[in-house]
């Protein structure tokens, strides 16, 4: 969504319910939402007038929410009815996943009862290629399609679990639940930021009391009242109160008192960067008959034990580290891992 | 003139670098310890070649902690000459004053001879006294002084003059076959924007003397005494700091 050399108003990208057209800027875009709904990757397909409008104004609510929150997006204003106007970002080929409950794809492929309380989130990774239905992917398939590099999915998934705290709070202050979301990511110079979009064609929306959808499942599934739905969700969260830090605070609160949190990380030469101490071991090796070595690069793993109050701040504290003296961002990457409850130190 | 030496844990060319501008020059000179937060009014400081802090981590990562590594930061904003011998070159990148890093050897060897470089910048407060093109010979002491930095901050080291020694044959050419580490460009020297921050691998202090490979190092060390008499004439309200640097680097 790189606005460079086209002429404004011309159009980037069209999407299946959005539409990307250039400005006068290169480095913004417009986004203008569409009444079109579609499921099962184009297969069906309607247009429900007046959606584009909920979609544009609820995903702009979240996304200045985020902004307050400390979460860099894309969003800069709200433009005309159904218009976001956006930072120009390159989009990782990724989609985020994000999972509180069992719903989807999810139930479906591990045989989990809908609406099913996970013990703790679960992020997953889907390879955006239409053609092929939008795969899911673990970490071996993106380096082995070369995707993003594991600096990038690692801040992908820490900012993906952020800012699962942030709108389970801000929905649970309109009696919503957050069943689930996408995010998509783009880059922006050397930013990571959220893009696309945060509405209900992409996140699972759930009356917290009755338990009724309000979400595109609706359509999904044919339940009719799609607009309707929107239309509560958009309702419920510009009457419910701004609770601003608040409401990331009572997010945090899920996930507990300070912790502490086993992290490594892991400090790599960059790729293509000479590694005269990984040729020297890989000849080593061959000497030692081990002639199947083609390669070997040497790097370092720290190990932290840090005090935080969820994973996602011990990932992000861990990354302040490495940025800062763990690893030399101009010759070595990094990557981050926090230990999961009970896997203990290595 | 005064010289600041920094010491840190595991610095050990410290006490050549004293010596080669107190006893060979005839300047004053301090030792300036790690938890110093002041270079006692030095006109010049040197962070000198060794193993700070054991080369922890990555060589300098830890040493641009050290509280004196502020005082030589403001010297160094303030226009002051900063001279990075080696590991003083590795602290400068890692303190962000120098841009790049210095990699392991490429040819995985420690390299420890005497070898020619040539100046390609005589306008830094260090090279005063060389000229640009001219050959000079100090020796290397170094497993880590493979210089690296992105080929746009090269292009742009290029294009500002930032490039103030290279190895280069007795001739003067940059070959491959003079380049001992393997560095980008054949770089053994660089210096900041503004010409006063100079790091390199090569040891100055140890061409001092006619029984060393050389006196090249003399001649470095000598020019900043020239660079300060040569700024505290000029003009108070012009660029008294750094004189006729600032137009050149």
């Amino acid at each position: 969504m790189c606005g460079e050399g086209a002429t404004a108003g011309s159009i980037l990208h069209q999407g299946k319910a959005k539409t990307v057209y250039a400005t006068d800027r290169a480095d913004q875009v417009l986004i203008v939402f569409r009444d079109d709904i579609t499921a099962g990757n184009g297969q069906k397909r309607a247009e429900i007038p007046g959606k584009g409008s909920l979609t544009s104004r609820i995903s702009a609510l979240l996304f200045r929410e985020l902004e307050r929150a400390g979460v860099a997006t894309h969003f800069l204003e709200e433009r005309g009815p159904a218009g976001l106007l956006a930072r120009a970002a390159r989009i990782v080929p990724l989609e985020v996943v994000v999972r509180n409950r069992a719903a989807g794809s999810l139930s479906q492929r591990l045989g989990l009862p809908e609406g099913e309380p996970l013990p703790r989130p679960i992020v997953e990774h889907y390879y955006k290629r239409d053609d092929l239905g939008d795969p899911l992917v673990n970490r071996d398939h993106i380096r082995a399609l070369g995707l993003a590099s594991d600096d990038v999915v690692d801040r992908m998934e820490a900012i993906a679990l952020r800012v699962n705290d942030i709108l389970t709070a801000r929905l649970a202050a309109a009696r919503l639940v957050l069943v689930d979301f996408k995010l998509e990511f783009g880059l922006a110079g050397d930013a990571l930021v959220v893009a696309d979009e945060l509405s209900p064609d992409t996140m699972r929306v759930w009356d917290a009391e009755s338990g009724r959808r309000l979400d595109k499942d609706r359509f999904r599934r044919d339940w009719g009242g799609v607009l309707e739905g929107y239309e509560e969700i958009w309702q419920r969260l510009s009457e419910s109160p701004f609770t601003g830090n608040a409401a990331c605070g009572a997010g945090a609160d899920e996930t507990g008192a300070p912790r502490t949190f086993t992290t490594w990380v892991r400090i790599m030469p960059k790729e293509g960067m000479l590694d005269p101490q990984g040729k020297a071991v890989r000849d080593g090796l061959r000497a030692l008959g081990f002639t199947g070595v083609a390669d070997v690069r040497v790097g370092k793993m720290v190990q932290l034990v840090l005090t935080a109050t969820s994973e996602a701040q011990a990932r992000d504290d861990a990354r302040s580290m490495a940025k800062r003296l763990l690893a030399n961002p101009v010759i070595e990457d990094f990557s981050v891992h926090v230990a999961s409850p009970g896997e203990g130190s290595r | 003139m005064k010289w600041a030496v920094a010491v840190f844990p595991g610095s050990n060319c410290d006490r050549d670098a004293y010596r080669a501008v107190a006893d060979v020059l005839g300047d004053q000179a301090v030792y300036v310890r790690h938890d110093a937060s002041s270079l006692l009014g030095a006109d010049a400081v040197i962070l000198p070649g060794g193993f700070s802090y054991g080369d922890y981590l990555r060589p300098g990562a830890l040493a641009r902690f050290a509280p004196v590594m502020e005082a030589v930061r403001s010297f160094a904003e303030a226009g002051g000459p900063v001279l990075g011998i080696c590991n003083g070159f590795q602290i400068l990148c890692e303190a962000g004053l120098l841009p790049g890093a210095l990699l392991r050897n490429a040819g995985q060897r420690f390299r420890c001879q005497p070898v020619c470089l040539r100046v390609e910048n005589s306008h830094t407060p260090f090279t005063g006294r060389f000229h640009a093109g001219q050959v000079i010979r100090m020796p290397i002491a170094h497993g880590e002084g493979n210089y690296f930095a992105p080929p746009e901050v090269l292009d742009e080291l290029e294009q500002q003059g930032r490039i103030v020694f290279r190895y280069c044959d007795p001739d003067g050419r940059a070959t491959p076959a003079a380049n001992p580490n393997g560095s980008a460009r054949n770089i053994a020297g660089i210096c900041n924007a503004r010409g006063n921050v100079v790091g390199l691998m090569p040891h100055p202090e140890r061409a001092v003397e006619p029984f060393m490979v050389s006196t090249d190092g003399l001649a470095l060390l000598a020019a900043v005494r020239d660079w300060l008499q040569a700024t505290s004439t000029s003009p108070p309200d012009g660029n008294s700091a750094t004189g006729g640097v600032q137009g050149a680097c």
